[in-house]
C-alpha cells in the first residue's frame, strides 16, 4: 500500500478532498514517518501534533485542506518562536503572513524545518540543532540555509515545505537534495513575520518534489493564480562567464543535456558586471543581514561566518557603494536581456553536496569551500529580485542530484512553472520522480 | 579576518577597483520590479 506521504502535494490535496484519503489519517501517518526517517537527517527541529490537530481541526475548506507541510525556522507562529538556526530566539510566537496564508488554505503546519546558522550558509552543516544531512546520502550535507525544508521533501517526509531565499537559500538545498525549489520575486509573498523581512535580498519560496506541486503551492504562498502556458516555445539566455566556468565536469553535462533535451531555443548573452555580482551579493548579504547578530550567539557560528561578522565591521563606504552600483548595472542588464529571451538559464549549483564533515566541493579551479560558488550561481537573483526555480536533472556519479537553475522577469513565476514542467516532460519526469535510498527505520522519535 | 579575505578577498578587491565610470545606484531600487524607466541607461 502507498504510504500518503509518497503522494504528491496535488494527490494528496485532491485525495483528501474526495474523501478517500482521511485528514486525521495523513497528519498521524506523516508524524510517524518523520518519526521512522528523519533520524539520520535531523531536517525537522520542531513538532507540535496538539497544534497541528487544532489547525486540523479548525481547517477551512481550501487547495490545501487538511495537507501537512513545513516550515523553515525562520516564520512566527502563534505557538512558536523562530531561532534561525542559532540558540537564541529570533523573534516572538506570532502570525506570520505564511502562516496565515497556510491557514486559510486549509494546510496543517506539522513542523519546523531546520535552518543554517542565522540563514547565513549554503551548506545546512551549521546550525544549533545539528547538522542537517541529505536524504540521498545523510553524512553529505542537505545545503541552506533552507536545508531542512529541502532534506524533508526529498525523504517523503511532506509533500511541501516553505523555505526563504537571501542569496540563494531556496534554490540552493533544493539542487543538493534533488527536488524542486521556487525563490519568488522579492515581495511576491508577503515577509510579514519572516525573520529576516528587513532584507531587500531575501524573499520567500515553495519547495516541492516537482513543478506542478511548486505551482500549487505557489499559488497558496502568493494569493495568486499562476495560469499554465506553453513552456516548449521559450528562448533561453545562456550567459557562459560567470555562470557556466569552473563546474563540475559532469554538473556542466547533465545540465546542458537539459537544455537540449527542451529543445528551447538558446541565445548566447553577456551582461556587463556580471563578473562582480558574487561580491556584490556577498556585501549586500553581509551588510543587512550581520548587524543583527546577537553577540552572545556569534561563539557558536563556524569559522567563516565569524569572520564575515567581524569583516562587516571594517567594509568600507566605497565597497558599499561599489555593490550597489554593481547591483543597479544588473538590474538593467537583466531587463534588457529579457528583451532577447524569456529565461535565463544556469547550473544551480556548481558541484553535488560536500559532505558535511568537510564542507568543500572539488572544482577545476582546486577545492574550495561551497558557499563562494554557490553564492556565485545564485546571488544574481536576489540583487536583481528576479524570480528563480532549480530543476533536478541528474545524478552524479557520486549518487547526489545536480540541478538546473532557471530565472525569468520580475512576476513570471508562472513561466518558471511552465518551463520546468516542461522540462521534466522532456526528461520522461526521471529526475523528479527519483527517490532516494530509504533510511535504515530508528527505533526512538528523531528530530526535536 | 584573514580567513574571510582568503575566501573572498580577491573578488572584493576587484569590485573595488572596478571602473563603473557612469554606472550610479538607482536612487529608487526596488527588486519586486524592473529598474525604474527614470533611471538612465548610461548613468
Amino acid at each position: 500500500m502507498t504510504h500518503p506521504q509518497d503522494l504528491s502535494l496535488r494527490e494528496q490535496a485532491a485525495a483528501v478532498a474526495a474523501g478517500s484519503l482521511d485528514a486525521t489519517e495523513l497528519l498521524d501517518a506523516t508524524l510517524a514517518r518523520i518519526d521512522e526517517r528523519d533520524g539520520p537527517l535531523n531536517s525537522v527541529v520542531a513538532r507540535f501534533p496538539d497544534e497541528s490537530r487544532r489547525m486540523l481541526a479548525e481547517a477551512p475548506d481550501g487547495p490545501l485542506h487538511g495537507v501537512p507541510v513545513l516550515v523553515k525556522d525562520m516564520f512566527r507562529l502563534p505557538w512558536y518562536g523562530p531561532h534561525d538556526g542559532a540558540p537564541s530566539q529570533s523573534a516572538p510566537p506570532g502570525e506570520s503572513s505564511v502562516y496565515r496564508r497556510l491557514r486559510d488554505a486549509g494546510a496543517v503546519i506539522a513542523g519546523i524545518a531546520q535552518c543554517h546558522f542565522w540563514g547565513a550558509g549554503s551548506t545546512g552543516h551549521v546550525s544549533a540543532w545539528g547538522p542537517c544531512g541529505n536524504p540521498w546520502d545523510a553524512g553529505h550535507c542537505a545545503g541552506g540555509s533552507s536545508g531542512g525544508s529541502a532534506a524533508a521533501v526529498g525523504a517523503r517526509l511532506v509533500a511541501a515545505a516553505v523555505g526563504t531565499d537571501g542569496g540563494g537559500s531556496v534554490r540552493l538545498p533544493a539542487a543538493y537534495c534533488g527536488v524542486t525549489g521556487l525563490k519568488a520575486t522579492f515581495g511576491g509573498i508577503d515577509t510579514e513575520g519572516y525573520t529576516h523581512g528587513y532584507s531587500d535580498m531575501g524573499a520567500i519560496g515553495p519547495i516541492c518534489r516537482d513543478a506542478g506541486d511548486t505551482r500549487l503551492f505557489a499559488e497558496v504562498l502568493t494569493g495568486r493564480a499562476l495560469a499554465r502556458g506553453d513552456g516548449g516555445a521559450l528562448r533561453v539566455g545562456i550567459v557562459r562567464t560567470p555562470w557556466w566556468t569552473d563546474l563540475d565536469p559532469e554538473v556542466d553535462e547533465a545540465c546542458r543535456a537539459a537544455l537540449d533535451a527542451a529543445g528551447w531555443e538558446q541565445v548566447e548573452l553577456s551582461l556587463a558586471g556580471a563578473e562582480h555580482q558574487q561580491a556584490a551579493a556577498l556585501v549586500c548579504l553581509t551588510m543587512q543581514s550581520l548587524p543583527m547578530v546577537r553577540p552572545d550567539d556569534l561563539a557558536e557560528a563556524d569559522v567563516v561566518l565569524r569572520a564575515l561578522t567581524k569583516f562587516e565591521l571594517v567594509m568600507t563606504p566605497l565597497v558599499v557603494h561599489q555593490a550597489a552600483r554593481i547591483r543597479s548595472l544588473l538590474r538593467r542588464e537583466a531587463a534588457v536581456a529579457f528583451g532577447r529571451c524569456d529565461l535565463l538559464a544556469w547550473p544551480t549549483v556548481p558541484a553535488p553536496a560536500p559532505p558535511i564533515e568537510d564542507a568543500t566541493v572539488e572544482l577545476p579551479s582546486g577545492r574550495a569551500p561551497a558557499d563562494p560558488g554557490n553564492l556565485r550561481q545564485t546571488g544574481f537573483g536576489n540583487l536583481t529580485g528576479l524570480p528563480g526555480i532549480s530543476v533536478p536533472v541528474g545524478l552524479h556519479s557520486s549518487g547526489l542530484p545536480m540541478a538546473l537553475q532557471l530565472q525569468a522577469p520580475w512576476d513570471e513565476e508562472a513561466r518558471l512553472c511552465d518551463a520546468a514542467e516542461h522540462l521534466e516532460e522532456a526528461t520522461g519526469r526521471e529526475f523528479v520522480d527519483a527517490a532516494p535510498p530509504e533510511p535504515e527505520p530508528v527505533a526512538a522519535a528523531g528530530g526535536g | 579576518m584573514r580567513v574571510a579575505d582568503a575566501v573572498y578577498g580577491p573578488q572584493l578587491r576587484a569590485l573595488v577597483d572596478a571602473d563603473l565610470t557612469g554606472t550610479w545606484p538607482e536612487p529608487d531600487l526596488d527588486p519586486s520590479r524592473a529598474p525604474s524607466a527614470r533611471f538612465p541607461a548610461g548613468g
